[in-house]
């Protein structure tokens, strides 16, 4: 018997994108992707790309991602 | 006398120990003439078609490949919609996904599951042309992702002119919220095979 699909994700395939961000810090936020672009679906404020980009910077440093 | 009771009269004549072994092609050449296939059943000759043939129409064969992953990390309970353009024709649509998960934890336990929804349309988001799910225990831990593989034919459809298709996948995690990231390998996707 073949052994089971399982790869072993290294430091650099756990930093954060802006969908992990996304989904932990903004679990309210109305949004979809369209052909990988990030699309707001409600008029609320939203993060800014700047805002996002530190958020990441910090989930990487909490995960020891330097 | 008929053709057929000349037959009959001749394999009555030969003892059935006569019929064993192996009739020599040298004696098996040239063409049977037509005027003797007459009221020969049409089940039983068949044309031959060459092999080339099958082999150039199979060359021959349009698919159209587009792929909905690019292996990046996303999240799960979010949608990821695609566009691609198809010409006029029927086609038949051939789904291949490879969704990897993670999870950075240290049980091993099973903690739940995840389903996989696939939709392709002729609308954002749509499912006209069909939808399949699939779901998969939620396991992994630190060390470890997992991946699935999902194959799903969709039914053929029809469009009469070039048009915009439309292609929406989620990951819903069931469960406790453990995941990670889930990838979506940018290596396989849908293959469309024109039918017509």
């Amino acid at each position: 018997m073949e052994n089971p699909p399982i790869w072993t994700p290294t430091d650099s395939d756990k930093r954060a994108t802006i969908d992990m961000i996304l989904v932990r810090q903004f679990p309210n936020a109305k949004y979809r992707f369209l052909n990988d672009v990030l699309v707001w679906e409600d008029s609320s404020p939203q993060p800014t790309d700047s805002d996002l980009q530190e958020r990441m910077r910090k989930f990487d440093s909490d995960q020891g991602l330097t | 006398m008929t053709r057929a009771r000349d037959l009959s009269k001749l394999v009555n004549g030969v003892a059935t120990t006569k019929l064993t072994g192996t009739i020599s092609s040298s004696s098996l050449t040239g063409a049977i003439p037509d005027s003797l296939l007459t009221g020969v059943d049409s089940d039983m000759v068949q044309p031959l078609i060459p092999h080339a043939y099958i082999q150039a129409r199979e060359a021959d064969l349009e698919t159209v490949e587009w792929n909905i992953g690019n292996n990046s990390n996303k999240s799960v309970d979010t949608w990821y919609d695609f566009t691609t353009t198809l010409s006029a024709g029927t086609w038949l649509p051939l789904y291949r996904g490879y969704m990897w998960y993670f999870e950075n934890h240290g049980s091993s336990n099973i903690e739940g599951a995840y389903m996989q929804v696939i939709y392709l349309g002729s609308s954002s988001q749509g499912e006209q042309y069909g939808n399949g799910y699939t779901i998969s225990h939620k396991w992994g831990n630190a060390s470890n992702s997992i991946g699935d593989t999902t194959s799903i034919v969709f039914p053929k459809f029809t469009i009469g002119s070039s048009s915009t298709i439309y292609s929406s996948w989620r990951v819903t995690e069931y469960g406790s919220s453990s995941n990670y990231w889930i990838r979506m390998s940018s290596t396989r996707g849908w293959t469309f095979v024109r039918l017509a």
